[in-house]
């Protein structure tokens, strides 16, 4: 489709992603002086890395841990990061989503054959009209001598949405 | 304000269900109805709450019962219609009106449209400009922004 209107469409195609996630989740584990930045001002760190702009401009990144484990939803619609995660798959802006991770998280996550530990706290982000929270996965056990592009191919969308969990490389 | 889509809770939505290689629309017309909605947002004529007051306004049923896009379609249409910007006899003949022929400079608008995206968001368009009259005929100085994403669409 010619004009603005191709444009558009062509920039969610191609330039922005997911990709450009996994870049920052990446970069995170491996600089600990930009994960603390990610920690305390995510719009900022996350803007370093070139991703700024519409459905953007207010981040938040969640970092999970063992004893902790973060998930975002948009329950009144489909708020989602579009610089760093690009459009919503159907499923994150679906009702049974949206109403079901806010009560039911733990039942969210075996509907995507996930299962945390028990002992493992949830926290579950219902995004506002302006703030965007981009999930920081736990590094996955088996990477320690991975490039942060080797790294980079591991993250996938749904672990920065919070329904996926890493799991270790052997 | 409560209504059909404040779905935080609810408990008759069935198990979620992931698409696995989901494709980034599902048909074309949608890419068309995200593009044309983000294109109107240029217009200045409303800001992103109101496009969203909009469409969560929908007939409940009507809401329940379409899809993502098609909820965005629909909005977009109530936006335009409320703001004389189309009438409904234009939406259902299908044509353009031949009174927006040359308001859009395609070729001007491709990099607008990245500055744009960059910059500003339309929630933070300035109110005095949300309250103006709708006009297709906004310019850059009246929008008063570097990126001036009103080019794109109204001039």
């Amino acid at each position: 489709m010619p004009g603005v209107l191709g444009r558009i469409i062509e920039t969610y195609e191609t330039d922005v992603g997911p990709h450009n996630g996994a870049r920052v989740v990446a970069t995170a584990w491996v600089d600990p002086a930009f994960h603390d930045w990610l920690s305390k001002d995510a719009t900022a760190a996350i803007a370093s890395l070139g991703y700024t702009g519409r459905q953007g401009e207010h981040m938040v990144a969640l970092m999970c841990s063992p004893t902790e484990h973060h998930m975002v939803v948009c329950t009144l619609c489909s708020c989602y990061p579009w610089p760093v995660l690009g459009l919503p798959p159907v499923w994150y802006k679906s009702a049974p989503y949206r109403s079901k991770v806010v009560r039911d998280p733990r039942g969210v996550l075996a509907d995507f054959g996930q299962t945390l530990p028990a002992s493992t706290h949830v926290r579950v982000w219902d995004s506002t009209a302006e703030v965007r929270y981009l999930v920081i996965p736990q590094r996955p056990k088996g990477t320690e001598d991975w490039t942060e592009a080797q790294l980079a191919a591991l993250v996938t969308r749904d672990a920065m949405i919070g329904t996926d969990l890493l799991q270790a490389v052997s | 304000m409560n209504g059909p889509h404040d779905m935080g809770g609810m408990q008759c939505f069935g198990p979620v269900l992931p698409e696995q290689n989901e494709p980034l629309f599902h048909a074309s017309w949608e890419g068309k109805a995200l593009a044309l909605t983000v294109a109107m947002g240029a217009s200045g004529a409303w800001n992103i709450d109101q496009s969203r007051s909009t469409r969560e306004s929908l007939p409940p049923a009507t809401y329940l019962g379409s899809s993502y896009y098609e909820i965005w379609i629909r909005g977009l249409e109530q936006l335009m219609l409320s703001r004389d910007l189309v009438t409904q006899a234009e939406l259902t003949s299908g044509p353009p009106p031949s009174r927006w022929h040359g308001y859009c400079k395609p070729t001007k608008c491709g990099p607008h449209w990245q500055q744009a995206r960059l910059a500003n968001a339309p929630w933070q368009v300035p109110p005095t400009l949300l309250l103006a009259p709708a006009s297709w005929r906004v310019t850059c100085t009246q929008r008063g922004t570097p990126a001036c994403p009103a080019t794109c669409v109204a001039t």
